[in-house]
């Protein structure tokens, strides 16, 4: 082959392979499930594989859709009628399973954290997708405020369980899409798939990399329209978000977000979001919504407590606080972003 | 330039228009397509240089998706909460906007994303 030929050629395919995809091959799927848009993307896996291993995080999201929403007719909502009667019954050993679980992040975030306000969570009409207000009567919250349900009302015995305090109502809206994601995990791990992103609505849990390059996520800004700062997945983590942007309705002028203070009974105020880095999706789940819901200088206690490191908060008036940990790994989008950096206690 | 004959210059011009095709063909500038799912199912591809407004159906009726500088939003929706119209203009790949009662997401498609994955 003559010299400029060849030099041509070896120039043709080296462009070739980059313009045909020299890069890992991601397969990417979107659906909805748990009342939000879910996104998986799983790199360097056969077509075959990713379909099955996609359509076994679906069935599974169903089911824990179906199961753990208290207002259909599945688990849950059977496990609150029998709670509300105050007698003894036989829970079913999946929301046994979710009480034993929250039950310490309940304990460690004072409170914060409380998956029993399903009669608050109904009161603003959060418990359908499209809530639009009014907000209810202060005698409403009063009543469901002033009878202090937590998890510490329930007891179990085995598989036993009761409840003396009537206003125990579960609700695991704050903590089913952390047990969600760690649940998806699970099921690609079994498959031997460790390069992955699965994410539902905003909260996901990454693992490995892209093949060519690590897993990339932005973190949305809750005052603007794009993207306040970029990470990138460390080995396996999840990353949960609590934002007064997402569900919620506006009345005489008055912007409600979902996110519910238990000790008021009324959303979280001085908050804007919160985005935390934990190894495991529930905790992470359960600890963006207490850090969402804590006031400016209670926070850092409590993080600590539920043991997250890694945590941006964006308060109301968009300042941002960060502790040191996160502060290494996020680079903001725009450069020399004023933010203080918080120690944990 | 020495040494090259007629049969070489044939390939180097044939070189160039196949780098130029491949480099012309390459999938995904950020933002340049914005698909349309209704209940999983792809609707509608949306070219986002094409400025303009577009309805499409979905179980609660119809929405009103708009496009403009490269970006699209939903402009009007049959949803109570408007969730999906206030979350804006999504402009970047991999960014979306969704009315999960209407059960449509609007993703924008293309592979130089900056990022795999936001977190909201």
């Amino acid at each position: 082959m003559h010299q400029l030929t060849r030099i041509l050629a070896v120039g043709l395919f080296g462009v070739g392979l980059t313009a045909c995809g020299g890069e890992t091959p991601v397969h990417e799927e979107q659906f909805m499930g748990l009342g939000t848009v879910v996104s998986i993307q799983l790199a360097g896996v056969d077509e075959a594989t990713a379909e099955e291993a996609i359509a076994a995080i679906r069935e599974d999201l169903d089911y824990i859709q179906d199961g753990w929403y208290p207002w259909r007719s599945g688990s849950l909502a059977r496990n609150n009628m029998l709670l509300e009667t105050g007698g003894e019954f036989t829970s079913s050993p999946g929301v046994l399973r979710l009480v034993q679980k929250a039950r310490p992040l309940e304990e460690a975030s004072d409170g914060l954290f409380n998956p029993t306000l399903a009669r608050l969570t109904e009161a603003w009409g959060f418990h359908e997708e499209d809530a639009a207000g009014p907000p209810p009567d202060d005698e409403t919250i009063a009543a469901i405020v002033e009878a202090e349900p937590s998890l510490a009302d329930i007891e179990t015995d085995g598989i036993r369980m009761r409840s003396d305090n009537a206003a125990v109502q579960l609700d695991f809206g704050g903590f089913a899409k952390g047990v969600a994601v760690d649940r998806a995990m699970e099921e690609l791990s079994e498959r031997g798939i460790d390069n992955a992103i699965v994410n539902l609505g905003g909260d996901l849990r990454g693992i490995g990399d892209r093949g060519d390059r690590p897993w990339r996520i932005g973190v949305q800004d809750p005052r603007g329209d794009g993207v306040l700062a970029s990470l990138t997945i460390e080995g396996d983590e999840a990353i949960f978000t609590s934002g007064d942007y997402e569900r919620g309705f506006e009345h005489d002028g008055t912007h409600y977000h979902h996110i519910l203070d238990p000790r008021t009974g009324r959303p979280a105020r001085g908050t804007a979001s919160v985005t935390v880095i934990h190894d495991n999706g529930a905790t992470a789940d359960a600890a963006a919504t207490a850090l969402f819901i804590a006031d400016t200088d209670q926070w850092p206690a409590i993080a600590r407590a539920m043991g997250i490191e890694a945590v941006l908060r964006v308060a109301d008036d968009g300042s941002i606080q960060m502790t040191s940990a996160m502060a290494e790994r996020v680079t903001f989008e725009e450069a020399g972003r004023e933010h203080q950096v918080v120690e944990l206690p | 330039m020495k040494g090259v004959r007629g049969g070489d210059l044939v390939i180097l011009l044939a070189t160039v228009a196949l780098v130029a095709g491949l480099f012309a063909l390459r999938p995904g500038g950020a933002g340049e397509r914005a698909e349309v799912r209704v209940a999983d199912a792809v609707v509608a591809r949306l070219d986002l240089d094409r400025a303009g407004t577009h309805v499409v159906d979905g179980p609660l009726g119809p929405a009103r998706l708009e496009i403009a500088d490269g970006a699209i939003r939903f402009m009007a929706s049959p949803c109570r909460a408007q969730r999906c119209v206030h979350s804006g203009w999504q402009r970047h790949a991999g960014q979306l906007a969704a009315c999960v009662p209407n059960r449509m997401v609007v993703r924008v498609l293309g592979d130089d994303r900056r990022h795999d994955a936001l977190a909201f």
